[in-house]
């Protein structure tokens, strides 16, 4: 194998692996906003229950 | 936001470009490759492992980071649709992992890339080369509707300005009227019980409304109080209690701490000073505690308060009440009136009835007392205002049993609305071209017992009296046509009266000129008729219009429940076109300012040509004829024959006068307008002479002057010295009434202004007629002092808006 093939080779294989993580940070977002979400559902029952609590 | 993966890729592309740097600096060769494939294999799968790791320790350490049960946020991770989500995402990135290795090995073994079909279609679309299957849908079933109830309503969320309030006061009480019912038809005259509110009980509906709006008003400030003040409060009482169970924890720890260091003798007085500061430490902190669960309680009884308030639904539950009790109360009135407004149908009355429903005419002039038109008005004239302007009118009924009608013609009725019915004479006189009002002691609505009766009483007794004719009013009367009644042998009946005799030819040239369709009543009933095919027929024994009498061919008979289909007389266009007539030269009665302006203008130019009398000459001559004469004036019948010469010519609303010079006396010969009569009198220059108080003069000369002690008005100095003189003497009153302190000042003013007017607009006839003439001297003196009072400019426009080509008077609409 050439060394320009090598080189090439090289720089392609970099190009799938931060092709990868990008598509994988974007996932990686999508799972923050759902847990997000999930806790902010937990937090208005947690208001919930100190309203009860309260009485109010 | 910087996720860890991206935090981590950062990292490692900056050591992987040292790397790569340092591969390319030196000769790259096939190991080289085949570490950095070994790497990114580690690579890849550390950072799936490390993203699912690090989203399940998220999700389970969520709860403890709130405070929540565990179980509680297990059920509402799963119900919320959470689950499914992270599930979905976690599918992805194995997917994406799986996919990015296939990659690799194709790259490795050196294989031709192959584009995936699905590379090449948008992620959304199925990847199959299949049609794709329907998964079966559950068929959405649709949001169940909410009924709008009272309660939703006003438990809506609360309006935030005053017009908003109003405006959902409003709309409450639009939303909440009740809803027809369907029996009432689109023959009903309101839609709703909304729109019969709006309409014929605006002010209680409004008062309504308004009580609502503050009641609502009240609430809301209270809800909004409430609002600003619960939120701080509850913040508040959670912080107060999580400072109150720390104090009572870091007592609980200070009491054990000294509880071991109390132990024995040693430890307590090795650690004397900490026992010390501990013991002053629980002190403060039960100080504390104390505090925070008084200001802890507090609060709480603040909130308990505000809560008590916000459940005070009283104010909306009035609301609620006063829109129900309004709306039940209209909603049985409004199904009352729709009912008699049923009753009140002229086209209902017909049918139910069996009667036909006629307004007489009288030959000429009309009930002084009675009717808002001019006395000296003629029938065809009344004929029109009927059918332009559709006022209230008083009506009989006719049936075989009842025949008796005040007139025998007039105009036949196929629809309106009954005001009042009464089984005589009611008496009623118009109020305004819409309104009728009973006079008192002619007829009551109220029966024996002091009770209103209803329409539908007032009808029957109305309809059921026998004799005399009865009075109907009838609100916008719909005319079907002209009628006339007719004798056993089809003869006209006489029409009119002694001193006005309407003719047959009258008759049927109207309805001809006004393309109005002719009916004829006879024994009661009413027929079509044509007048084209009415026959003359010799009679000796008729005494009117040249012995002989016009037969009347029946036509086909319309029965009473078939009146009500008749079409009306005139079409909108041809109803306008006769509005516009009539106004363009009023027959009303008019008491109007600007219409004694008009007045005092013509006998200004009268006054001028009777001052100047002995200069005149110009005019043409012509024989003067035989002139009817009535009242207190001279008829002229020794002037019959002699030669006249017409000195000016002076039109007015009712007539056009003409002054002329007979055997070198001064006379007005003066033509009716209307009923075309004429009069010839020698009044004007006689009384000029001595300035008596008479005639046309009258209203202008009025004051300075004694009777019997009279100057004559024989030059335009005198006429202006006099005039000076009666402007002088307003003016002083004007002044005296405006210094009146008592209720009658308004009245007075305006009564010498309008005096002053009239002065100013008999001073710019006279200075007319002088121009006319050429005077122009005696034109500038009565000009100069007219405008003492009243500007040229608006004389000139109050004559072109107010007088006709021909003198009449013009009115508006709004006039009447």
């Amino acid at each position: 194998m050439v060394k320009e093939d090598i080189r090439k080779k090289i720089t392609e294989l970099e190009s799938i692996m931060a092709q990868h993580k990008n598509d994988l940070s974007a996932v990686e977002v999508e799972i923050f906003k759902v847990i997000s979400e999930y806790q902010n559902a937990l937090k208005e029952e947690k208001i919930k229950e100190i309203k009860q609590s309260l009485n109010i | 936001m910087i996720t860890g993966l991206e935090k981590s890729n950062k990292q490692d592309t900056e050591k992987q470009a040292a790397e790569k740097l340092a591969v390319l600096e030196t000769e790259p060769t096939e190991a080289d490759v085949e570490n950095l494939i070994q790497r990114m294999e580690a690579d890849i799968s550390a950072g799936e492992g490390k993203i699912l790791e690090s989203t399940d320790k998220r999700i389970e350490r969520a709860p403890a980071s709130i405070n929540i049960d565990p179980e509680k946020a297990k059920s509402i991770f799963a119900t919320g649709g959470f689950a499914e989500r992270i599930n979905a995402l976690k599918e992805k990135i194995k997917t994406l992992t799986s996919e990015t290795r296939d990659k690799i090995k194709r790259f490795v073994s050196s294989e031709p890339e192959i584009i995936h079909f699905k590379d090449m279609v948008p992620e959304s679309t199925p990847i199959t080369s299949e049609v794709p299957v329907k998964e079966p849908q559950t068929e959405k079933q649709p949001e169940p509707e909410v009924a709008q109830t009272q309660e939703s309503i006003i438990a809506t969320e609360q309006p935030k300005t005053e017009q908003e309030i109003q405006k959902q006061a409003t709309v409450e009480i639009k939303n909440l009227q009740p809803k027809p019912v369907e029996e009432n038809g689109k023959d009903q005259k309101y839609e709703s019980a909304r729109e019969y509110t709006k309409e014929q009980t605006p002010e209680q509906r409004r008062a309504t409304a308004e009580k609502i709006a503050e009641l609502r008003r009240e609430k809301f400030q209270a809800d909004k109080n409430f609002e600003l003040v619960i939120t701080t409060l509850v913040q508040e009482s959670i912080e107060k209690k999580i400072s109150l169970e720390e104090t009572v924890n870091k007592i609980q720890d200070s009491e054990e701490r000294l509880l071991q260091l109390k132990d024995d003798l040693i430890s307590r007085l090795v650690h004397f000073r900490e026992i010390q500061k501990l013991e002053q430490q629980v002190i403060e902190q039960k100080t504390n505690q104390e505090k925070f669960d008084e200001q802890y309680r507090q609060t709480l009884e603040i909130i308990s308060d505000l809560k008590s308030q916000e459940n005070d639904r009283s104010k909306l539950v009035e609301a609620k009440r006063l829109l129900n009790e309004f709306y039940s109360d209209k909603e049985e009135e409004w199904t009352n009136f729709e009912k008699e407004e049923k009753q009140r149908d002229v086209k209902n009355v017909l049918g139910q009835y069996g009667v036909a429903m006629v307004h007489a005419l009288i030959p000429n002039g009309a009930p002084s007392e009675n009717t808002l038109l001019r006395s000296d008005i003629s029938w065809q004239e009344k004929l029109k205002i009927l059918l332009a302007f559709e006022p209230t009118i008083s009506t009989s009924t006719i049936s075989p049993e009842q025949q008796a009608t005040w007139r025998n013609m007039g105009v036949l009725l196929s629809g309106g609305r009954v005001e009042v019915a009464s089984p005589q004479d009611a008496g009623t006189k118009a109020k305004g071209l819409k309104e009728r009002e009973v006079r008192q002691g002619h007829f009551s609505t109220t029966d024996i017992n002091g009770q209103k009766k209803t329409i539908e009483k007032q009808l029957q007794d109305a309809t059921s009296h026998r004799g005399g004719y009865n009075e109907v009013v009838v609100g916008n009367p719909e005319i079907a046509g002209f009628f006339v009644k007719v004798n056993e042998d089809n003869s006209l009946t006489e029409l009119g009266d002694a001193n006005a005799y309407v003719s047959p030819e009258d008759i049927f040239k109207t309805v001809r000129d006004m393309h109005l369709p002719l009916f004829v009543i006879k024994g009661g009933e009413v027929y079509r008729a044509n007048p084209d095919e009415a026959e003359k027929v010799l009679d000796t024994t008729y005494i009117r219009d040249k012995s002989y009498k016009t037969i009347m061919k029946l036509g086909e008979k319309v029965p009473p429940a078939e009146l009500s289909n008749l079409p009306t007389a005139l079409n909108k266009e041809q109803q306008d076109q006769l509005v516009t007539e009539i106004l363009d030269d009023s027959p009303f009665k008019l008491s109007m300012a600007e219409a004694h302006c008009t007045d005092a203008m013509s006998a200004g130019r009268e006054t001028y040509v009777g001052v100047n009398f002995g200069k005149l000459n110009s005019g043409e001559n012509f024989p003067t004829e035989i002139y009817q004469s009535s009242g207190r004036y001279e008829t002229m019948t020794s002037y019959v024959g002699k030669e006249m010469k017409i000195l000016s010519v002076v039109k007015s609303p009712d007539a056009i006068q003409r002054l002329v010079s007979i055997d070198g006396k001064l006379f007005t010969e003066d033509t009716n307008k209307r009923t075309g009569k004429r009069n010839l009198y020698d009044s004007l220059s006689e009384h000029l002479k001595i300035g008596s108080i008479v005639a046309n003069v009258s209203n202008f000369f009025t004051y300075g002057t004694e009777r019997g002690k009279e100057t004559s008005i024989d030059s335009t100095t005198a006429y202006i010295d006099r005039m000076k003189l009666e402007v002088d003497t307003i003016k002083d009153l004007l002044s005296k009434a405006e210094k009146d302190s008592s209720e009658h000042r308004e009245s007075r003013i305006e009564k010498e202004k309008n005096s002053l007017r009239q002065r100013a607009f008999h001073l710019y006839g006279y200075a007319d007629e002088a121009g006319k003439n050429g005077d122009i001297e005696s034109q500038e003196m009565a000009n100069h002092l007219a405008a003492e009072v009243l500007p040229r400019e608006t004389y000139d426009e109050i004559v072109k808006r107010r007088v006709g080509p021909n003198g009449e008077f013009k009115i508006t609409k709004e006039d009447l």
